[in-house]
């Protein structure tokens, strides 16, 4: 049977909608991953993230690894916006050519500031998923 | 008197991170040519002759490491400074881009300051 391949899957949306509290052993998402497979059996678990192919296991977090696939994928999603984020924000700060009032110095620095602080949680989580332990 | 600037390429395939790339290099006074997969990079390392490149690691049609190695065994391109680009910070994936003969590996996000401080390290000051 031909696989379907989901080239808009993102992790993320999969992460977003499982209350962390929950994820603690990785139940919570091991069993929609069930109950998404029950709706449609010839649906097989492959999906088509940007240029890496993840295979997801029987429906459970692999906490126990130090890191899935999953994880992987994750810290990619997460860091590379903050990444643009941030770097921007440090151009925007540096350009000669076109210094900011100091309004907008005041706004980039607390944009870049925000994204700083998002960036740690993003490091925690993965850390999190990681490891299996969430406090 | 001409002043040289520098020609860099950037590896990336996400847009928006060239675009940041782009500009962060050009403030710090360099020029930039940019590649968005590891196909292009291996041609645009060969026909542009960067003085440095900047090659993320996930990649469209060949991921960056794959793009290294091919890069590495062009006659002239054996000593050009390359620095991984990556969002992942395990041991495992910067001995691998160590391995597949990057110089240096950098997470994102990128700090300017950071990058400054590599880009003076890995660069020869013979002019500049």
């Amino acid at each position: 049977m031909k696989p379907v391949q989901r080239t808009s899957y993102c992790p993320a949306h999969e992460l977003l909608l499982t209350p962390l509290k929950y994820s603690k052993t990785g139940e919570a998402l091991g069993k929609r991953r069930k109950e998404r497979k029950g709706v449609n059996e010839t649906e097989k678990e492959v999906f088509e993230i940007p240029h890496r192919r993840v295979r997801l296991e029987d429906g459970m977090l692999q906490t126990e690894q130090p890191a899935t696939d999953f994880t992987r994928s994750m810290t990619h999603e997460l860091r590379t916006p903050l990444n643009v984020i941030i770097g921007l924000c440090q151009v925007l700060e540096r350009d000669p050519e076109s210094p900011l009032s100091p309004m907008q110095r005041d706004a980039v620095d607390r944009m870049e500031r925000n994204a700083q602080s998002l960036l740690q949680s993003v490091n925690h989580l993965i850390d999190c998923l990681r490891t299996g332990q969430f406090e | 008197m001409t002043t040289h600037k520098r020609l860099f390429l950037v590896v990336e395939d996400f847009e928006d991170s060239r675009f940041m790339m782009r500009q962060l290099l050009e403030l710090a006074g360099y020029r930039v040519v940019e590649a968005t997969d590891g196909e292009e990079a291996i041609e645009l390392a060969v026909t542009r002759r960067p003085e440095l490149i900047l090659m993320d690691l996930s990649l469209p049609k060949l991921d960056g490491l794959a793009a290294t190695r091919r890069i590495r065994q062009h006659q002239g391109l054996g000593h050009v400074p390359i620095v991984a680009v990556s969002a992942h910070d395990s041991p495992g994936s910067r001995s691998e881009a160590l391995a597949a003969g990057c110089d240096e590996y950098v997470t994102k996000p990128i700090d300017f300051d950071q990058l400054s401080l590599l880009l003076h390290r890995l660069l020869p000051r013979t002019s500049n």
